[in-house]
């Protein structure tokens, strides 16, 4: 979980109040994710209850109320680094899911339904490309979130990119005489079985 | 200031209307386009350096070609010094000092030199005895002090070496002879003929004189309108035409060489243009006109010439002042090395220079006519379909090898247009014959199937390069068809004879080609049909004999 | 204002016969000065046909192509010849400069043909490499400078005089995205100052530096982008999170 671990790295460089450990999340990671207060004291809570953070006053509970690392938080933080996020079963895509569908359904023109899709998601990339062009050159943290970002769509144009290719490919070679079986044809082909792993993520 | 930022403060500015306007740039484009060329030439100059080297070769061996040919041949009077014409009067004339006023009034400034022989024992030649001046007006060139002093008063001698060496003279010595005493004070030697055997004594020694000759400066009309009465004197008039003609021959064989590494060139060329295809694709696409891509081109091939017609020169140069001492002992005179027909280099450096630049433009006008898209990509330019000149090659064979089969070996101009004719055929017809080789391509092993291929699609590098083996083959076989016709056509003036020729010299007014040939004729036959010619003249030895030959 | 270019009803055929091939197929495309334009599309679809055939290096089949207000169909081949060294700037992918020049010749080299002075062209040269951060790099050769200041150069070229258009062709697609996105800065800074950009690119992170992007496939026109949203749009929490 991401902001649990985000507010254990703040921690990490001395103790902090709850407020405070908003706006440096905030500033940190270029007020590209808003977090309300709410979602940060329920965080530290259970980062409390599972014994990664002690607070310094258990009087009151409060904004004014300071947070610090215990050894168990520092250890599950450098774990919490070193583990590499969970990219082996494939995440529930809506998108990968709406173009195999579209496949399926009479009357739609899959490539017309790609390109919405590209159109959409340049356009996203634009937004976020304007807002790194915008941002002062410095703001290396900024930066590598907006890179991210903008990655984490280019792959999925990407996707479109090759599904486009290889669903061109495949009419090509139904067209041909030599490979008319229907079973060729993109409409017939079946959906991929991906069983149960499709949508197992989060 | 982050460059952006920099670059954002300058406010949009309304665009203003575009103008075309008219010029292809001038003199600022071409200076530019030819620095590039020049960049270019300095960082590739090691892939040009086969053309560079042949062009090279060219030059200097036309340099050195034209320099031996216009200084071996003697000169025809060595003892003429810097005048035009010699009279000569008998010693024994009575009115001698009168005819000599006469000859003075009338040809302003003259040189009187008198001669003495003297016998040498045991042998028919003699030694000159001459008494003149080694600062005359135009003997000056015919002396030249090589030990000791000239001689000075009566009793004084400076000798030749070839004199020195036969009657063991050395300086000091005192030799007698004719019944005088004369102390050798001086070595002499005459620069336009080492092997002249003189003695030179001061002026009016040589008393008295067996002849005088008269040394002067004149025109061909002005000395025939002269007459002097009835004395038995002999004119000489020195001749040119021998060295200009021999350096001109040179310089048209240079020339065909030149034409052979043009061919040469007009391959090398079109290989780097082909290399930088790419470059001349990005001049073009930032908006150079076709003009100056084909001055990229030119301005190369027009560096290459200059520099291999400069080098080319030097090196011939230094080989020619080197080669010096060996002609001068073959060529039996002393050699200025200054003394060139400097008009025959500058020709050569000329041709090369234009020769280059001519084998530029032929790639250079291919490389303009690329659309810039391909060139960009790389791509070389499709070969012309081969049938496009074959008809035109075809014709040029034709032409050619009927000239040859009309030149029946033995009009040279006729060979020469004929093989020009022949190689300009072949090289129109070598895209078709590398076409047909193509063909035989696809059956062959892969290294030959690769080199065929490569032929095929580089067409005019390899066209050029036909052409020019053509070329050298011709070259060769020219000179062996006009050696033999030349051999078949010439009068032997001296040397041994086929059993089945015999020579005869007339006594006739030319001092050669008097000699008539009976070829084809046993020497019986010959002396059977013509006794009369051979007894009633006198068999004398040809006035051209070649010094060395005399001894 | 006229737009300083416009493409109306271009269509380009390669070849005759059986092996003909359309390119472009009535493809229509205006560009205003002080636009970034990017023409996104996978290989094959006639993007880069569209690049030349825009900066007059090739011939439309048929339409019209006008660059600033003139049209190209009636010139010479010399006044293309002018009209590129006075308006179109072009960056290819790689291979953008002369070698043998200095990087301050090669940009000097447009106006030089032009037939400005050498010494003026270069100190036009000199700065327009300064804007670009190259002060230091103007007296090297091609082979000494890394890929991205060679592309940095190649933009300096394109723009250096008074440019209407700049074409570039993959810009950055030989280089890594720290240098790529470099120059996409570069070629909007330039845009910004007034100069119409085409940028063609199948790269979708290089497209979004423009402010259109034009989709291209099988030679046409299928669709592009909406004006795009204030940034700040992403700063809501959008409804999925």
């Amino acid at each position: 979980m991401t902001v649990r671990h985000a507010l254990l790295a703040l921690l990490s460089e001395g103790p902090k109040y709850g407020l405070q450990l908003r706006q440096e999340f905030e500033a940190r990671t270029g007020e590209v994710w808003p977090l309300n207060v709410g979602q940060v004291y329920t965080t530290l809570q259970r980062l409390e209850r599972d014994g990664f953070v002690e607070s310094e006053d258990s009087a009151e509970d409060g904004p004014q109320r300071g947070f610090r690392i215990t050894r168990d938080g520092e250890k599950e933080l450098a774990e919490w680094l070193r583990t590499p996020p969970d990219l082996s079963s494939p995440p529930r895509d809506e998108l990968v899911i709406k173009v195999l569908v579209a496949l399926r359904v009479p009357g739609v023109d899959v490539h017309e339904v790609i390109q919405v899709h590209r159109r959409y998601l340049v356009e996203l990339m634009q937004q976020w490309t304007r807002l790194k062009e915008d941002a002062a050159e410095h703001d290396l943290g900024f930066a590598l979130v907006v890179d991210a970002e903008l990655f984490r769509i280019d792959s999925v144009v990407r996707w479109l990119d090759a599904a486009e290719g290889r669903l061109k490919r495949a009419s090509v070679e139904a067209d041909a005489p030599e490979a008319t079986t229907d079973a060729q044809s993109p409409a017939a082909m079946p959906l991929p079985r991906l069983g149960r792993r499709v949508g197992v993520r989060r | 200031m982050t460059v952006s930022e920099a670059v954002r403060e300058h406010a949009a500015e309304p665009a203003d209307e575009l103008e075309v306007g008219t010029g292809d740039g001038g003199a600022p484009a071409r200076r530019a386009i030819t620095r590039w060329a020049w960049r270019l030439f300095r960082r590739e100059w090691r892939q040009q350096l086969l053309v560079l080297a042949l062009l090279t070769l060219a030059v200097a061996a036309t340099t050195i070609g034209v320099a031996i040919a216009s200084n071996t041949l003697s000169p025809v009077d060595a003892t003429m010094g810097t005048a035009n014409h010699r009279v000569t009067i008998p010693g024994s004339d009575p009115n001698l000092s009168a005819h000599i006023a006469a000859i003075q009034k009338m040809f302003g400034p003259t040189e009187v030199v008198a001669h003495q022989p003297i016998a040498v024992a045991g042998s028919v030649a003699t030694v000159d005895l001459r008494d003149q001046d080694p600062k005359g007006v135009y003997g000056h060139a015919t002396v030249r002090l090589a030990a000791g002093r000239y001689p000075n008063g009566a009793d004084e001698v400076a000798v030749a070496p070839p004199v020195a060496a036969t009657f063991s003279l050395h300086i000091g010595n005192v030799w007698h002879q004719g019944g005088r005493d004369r102390r050798v004070v001086g070595l002499v030697e005459n620069p336009q003929n080492l092997l002249d055997e003189f003695a030179l004594v001061a002026p009016g020694q040589a008393i008295p004189p067996n002849e005088v000759s008269i040394l002067l400066n004149t025109t061909d009309a002005r000395f025939r309108a002269f007459h002097l009465g009835d004395v038995a004197l002999s004119v000489e008039a020195r001749s040119y035409a021998g060295q200009t003609a021999a350096a001109t021959a040179v310089l048209a064989l240079g020339t065909i060489g030149l034409l052979f590494v043009g061919l040469v060139a007009v391959a090398g060329f079109t290989v780097m243009a082909q290399r930088r295809l790419r470059a001349m694709g990005m001049l073009g696409a930032i908006g150079a006109t076709d003009r100056h891509i084909r001055l990229v081109m030119l301005a190369n091939g027009a560096v290459v010439g200059a520099l291999a017609a400069i080098v080319g020169t030097v090196v011939g140069l230094l080989g020619w002042i080197a080669f010096i001492p060996h002609l001068e002992g073959l060529a039996g005179h002393r050699i200025d090395w200054f003394h060139l027909p400097w008009w025959a280099i500058a020709m050569a450096m000329l041709l090369a220079f234009l020769t280059a630049v001519a084998a530029a433009w032929w790639p250079a006008r291919s490389a303009a006519r690329i659309p810039i898209v391909a060139a960009l990509s790389g791509r070389p330019p499709r070969p012309q379909p081969a049938h496009r000149f074959a008809a035109a090659g075809s014709a040029l064979l034709l032409v050619g090898l009927s000239l040859l089969a009309f030149a029946h070996q033995k009009r040279p101009p006729l060979i020469v247009t004929g093989i020009v004719a022949i190689t300009l055929g072949l090289l129109f017809l070598a895209p078709l014959g590398i076409a047909g080789l193509a063909v035989f391509a696809r059956r062959a092993p892969i290294a030959v199937r690769l080199a065929l291929r490569d032929l095929a699609r580089y067409q005019a590098r390899s066209g050029a390069a036909v052409a020019a083996v053509t070329l050298a083959i011709g070259i060769a076989a020219t000179v062996a068809v006009s050696a033999s016709a030349a051999e078949a056509e010439a009068v032997p003036t001296a040397g041994n004879l086929p059993t089945n020729q015999l020579l005869v010299y007339l006594a006739g007014p030319g001092p050669v080609g008097g000699g008539a040939r009976c070829p084809n004729r046993r020497r019986r036959n010959s002396r059977s049909s013509r006794p009369a010619s051979i007894n009633s003249r006198p068999c004398s030895t040809p006035r051209t004999w070649p010094p060395w030959m005399r001894r | 204002m006229t737009a300083a270019l416009e493409l109306r009803s271009v269509s380009k055929v390669y070849g005759d016969g059986p092996t003909e091939v359309q390119a472009l197929r009535e493809v229509n495309l205006s560009v205003e000065a002080g636009a970034l334009v990017a023409v996104m599309g996978p290989s094959g679809s006639g993007k880069s046909t569209l690049l030349t055939i825009a900066g007059s290096l090739e011939d439309a089949t048929t339409g019209e192509v006008l660059v600033g207000g003139l049209t190209l169909s009636g010139m010479s081949r010399n006044d293309r010849a002018r009209l590129r060294r006075r308006a179109i700037g072009y960056v290819f992918q790689d291979f953008n400069l002369l070698a043998g020049l200095t990087a301050v010749e090669n940009v000097a080299l447009p106006l030089e043909l032009d037939g400005v002075a050498a010494r003026t062209a270069q100190a036009a040269g000199m700065e327009a490499l300064e804007q670009l951060g190259l002060s230091d790099q103007g007296s090297r050769f091609p082979d000494q400078l890394s890929g991205g200041e060679r592309q940095r150069v190649a933009i300096a070229r394109a723009v250096v005089g008074d440019r209407r258009l700049l074409l570039a062709d993959e810009p950055s697609g030989a280089l890594d995205s720290v240098n790529g996105e470099a120059v996409m800065r570069l070629m909007r800074a330039a845009c910004r100052r007034g100069v119409a950009g085409v940028v063609v690119t199948h790269d979708a992170q290089l497209a979004s530096w423009a402010d259109r992007v034009v989709f291209l496939r099988d030679g046409r026109v299928v669709d592009q982008t909406a004006p795009p949203l204030g940034p700040e749009s992403l700063l809501e929490p959008s409804p999925s999170q």
